[in-house]
């Protein structure tokens, strides 16, 4: 405790909480919904080695094991190597039970040590303290007081957080939420559900469940609603959604294709595919008015619109060299620029957060996930699996998670912007696609 | 509508049975009552999957027709006109290369065959339902699905349908007619359905 920044850090831990709780008040109720399960595929060369101490408890049944969460996020990173339990020299929970001289032959420069206390009534106190090794002091100390069972995946998301900021400088996205849709045979029907999980799988809730095809999920940068598009009505519509489902809006249906919906940076406006005048071409429709302005303009296809991070140009997807390229649209000036070159097939356009690199779906006889370098304009071949389609970008950058089909089943895979291949998400029994990345939750 | 995962479902098994039923032209099971609302729910689930003829087999007199005989009717839409006891129902379906969205000659003759057929009997409207395979972007092949049925509904403008008699609907990838993963599959999925109702 007087290790703790005391008051500054309890007020943030409050602030937590309620953030928190509020989440989770506008869930749906969970339902037995199976998770998606992780596999790790390959391991990675220079990653830091880490200790993360099993947390000391007062009790033999947590819910939760916070420090393994907290072990499997830094590991699915890549940028960490957790030593396994079973090696490290002793178990200290507390600042004044560390021992540095015993973890300096470990070869690590920081370990964690916490505790959780079960106050009772399925609620829990977790403290964490970060330690420098070498320097033998706290980097950090963090106490969460009030936090019911349900919540503590979240804590060991939030701690794993701040271990990937303080060490890397990039803000942690473990904390974050993706949206996927599964596709499953129920008695010979196929069953679509967009479900939104926590970014490592687990609590799945669904959004939506329907009989026919949904499609193209995109987060409000706020991450309360989803906008997608879904085939219920016999043909594409757009439709803005909550994510506890108490609002629900048919926002584009239009005669011919609704599609690609891509809310703005500032949460105003969607851009949007719509056929309605003739050939598919970008629209930009103001949410508050729902004024349509028509960003382009041409016969051929024109889809898939991806913001720049300061909202002022547009990046897509269109045909008018005779294959899908990308390019962009500046929407001040209407002024379009090819962005792409390498090879016949670029498309579905995702930007970076820091507007930097845009990923596609790059085909090249078969179909894989590429990086285009706007700085460096070099174009890099990520990803090397099956049918790879729909990349998009983790909050912080890091990691863009994608479709793809392994062994005639529809997975999600996440890869890092250098290539590496790192995990394959999976569901038990039944396909899984359509992936996007949520926004960062506030801390 | 149904999904196209019945029809898949079911087409093993209508395979066996419709094969016989051409063959033997004999009226199907769901034909008993003789009428087209009895035959509808048959119908639909045979959907775009025709009688799981390649593109390309099945020619006749140069149009190429992947139609489904249910009963007593000849291969000719002029049936169509005869739907009350006609019973006979035609699922032809266009197919695309990669990426492609224009209308080969043949593919050309087979919608003017289906454009006469809507000029012989004008009480009667079209549903065009262009599809892609799943390679690729999904959104980019909801796109490209409907610029193929587009082009579809160009050709049957061409020949003198009424744009108000057609129907363009976009199932980009979604609704797959074969669900392998392999060029075959893929080939069976760029499509687009001639609908007529």
């Amino acid at each position: 405790m007087q290790l703790l920044k005391a008051k500054p850090g309890l007020f943030k831990s409050i602030m937590l909480t309620a953030g928190l709780a509020g989440m989770f008040g506008i869930m749906l109720p969970t339902q037995a919904q199976a998770r998606l399960t992780i596999e790790i595929n390959e391991s990675y060369e220079n990653a830091l080695p880490i200790a993360i101490v099993p947390f000391a408890s007062n009790s033999a049944a947590m819910p939760e094991n916070i420090a393994q969460i907290v072990r499997d996020d830094l590991r699915r990173s890549g940028k960490f190597k957790p030593l396994p339990v079973g090696s490290l020299p002793a178990q200290p929970s507390l600042a004044e039970e560390v021992d540095f001289a015993q973890w300096r032959p470990l070869d690590i420069d920081n370990m964690l040590i916490g505790k959780v206390v079960d106050m009772g009534n399925d609620r829990y106190q977790i403290e964490v303290r970060f330690m420098d090794v070498l320097r033998k002091q706290q980097v950090f100390g963090k106490r969460w007081s009030n936090i019911p069972g349900r919540q503590l995946r979240q804590i060991g998301h939030l701690i794993s957080d701040l271990i990937y900021e303080e060490l890397t400088g990039v803000r942690g996205a473990f904390n974050t939420q993706i949206a996927y849709v599964t596709l499953k045979n129920e008695n010979g029907k196929r069953r679509y559900t967009l479900e939104v999980a926590d970014a490592d799988g687990y609590n799945p809730q669904p959004i939506l469940r329907s009989p026919k095809p949904i499609m193209s999920p995109s987060w409000s940068p706020d991450g309360k609603k989803l906008a997608y598009v879904s085939f219920e009505k016999g043909r594409s519509y757009i439709i803005v959604q909550s994510l506890d489902g108490k609002y629900r809006e048919t926002l584009a249906s239009f005669t011919g294709i609704n599609g690609a919906p891509a809310w703005s940076p500032d949460g105003q406006k969607m851009a949007m595919t719509l056929s309605k005048d003739g050939s598919a071409d970008i629209y930009v429709m103001d949410l508050q008015t729902r004024a349509l302005k028509r960003v382009t303009r041409d016969w051929s296809i024109e889809t898939e619109a991806a913001w720049a991070p300061d909202g002022r140009s547009i990046y897509f997807n269109s045909d008018r060299r005779g294959q899908p390229q990308v390019f962009q649209v500046l929407l001040e000036t209407g002024e379009i620029k090819r962005i792409t070159y390498e090879g016949r097939y670029n498309a579905n356009p995702e930007v970076s957060p820091d507007g930097r690199y845009i990923a596609v779906v790059h085909g090249q006889g078969g179909f894989n996930i590429g990086l285009q370098d706007l700085q460096t304009s070099q174009f890099n071949v990520l990803t090397h699996t099956f049918l790879d389609e729909s990349p998009t970008f983790s909050p912080n950058g890091e990691m863009i998670l994608y479709a793809m089909n392994q062994n005639d089943k529809g997975k999600l895979a996440i890869v890092s912007p250098d290539g590496k291949t790192s995990q394959v998400l999976s569901v038990q029994d039944g396909q899984v696609r359509e992936p996007a990345w949520g926004p960062f939750l506030n801390r | 509508m149904t999904t196209s995962l019945k029809k898949t479902f079911l087409l093993a098994a209508m395979m066996a049975a419709l094969t016989t039923l051409s063959a033997c032209s004999t009226p199907g099971g769901g034909a008993e009552g003789g009428s087209d609302t009895d035959l509808q729910p048959l119908e639909q689930q045979m959907d775009g999957q025709g009688t799981g003829a390649r593109p390309g087999e099945d020619v006749d007199l140069g149009v190429e027709i992947h139609g489904i005989e249910i009963g007593n009717g000849v291969a000719d839409g002029s049936a169509l006109g005869q739907d009350a006891q006609g019973v006979m129902t035609y699922q032809p379906v266009v197919y695309f290369g990669f990426d492609q969205s224009i209308l080969s000659e043949e593919n050309t003759a087979l919608v003017k065959h289906y454009a006469q057929v809507l000029m012989d009997n004008p009480d009667k409207t079209v549903k065009l339902e262009g599809h892609t395979d799943e390679r690729g972007s999904p959104e980019y092949n909801l796109a490209l699905a409907e610029k193929r049925a587009k082009a579809v509904a160009q050709v049957m403008m061409l020949f003198g349908v009424n744009e108000k008699r057609i129907e363009v609907i976009s199932f980009g990838e979604e609704q797959p007619a074969a669900l392998e993963h392999t060029e075959e599959a893929w080939t069976l999925n760029r499509r687009v359905e001639i609908k007529i109702h």
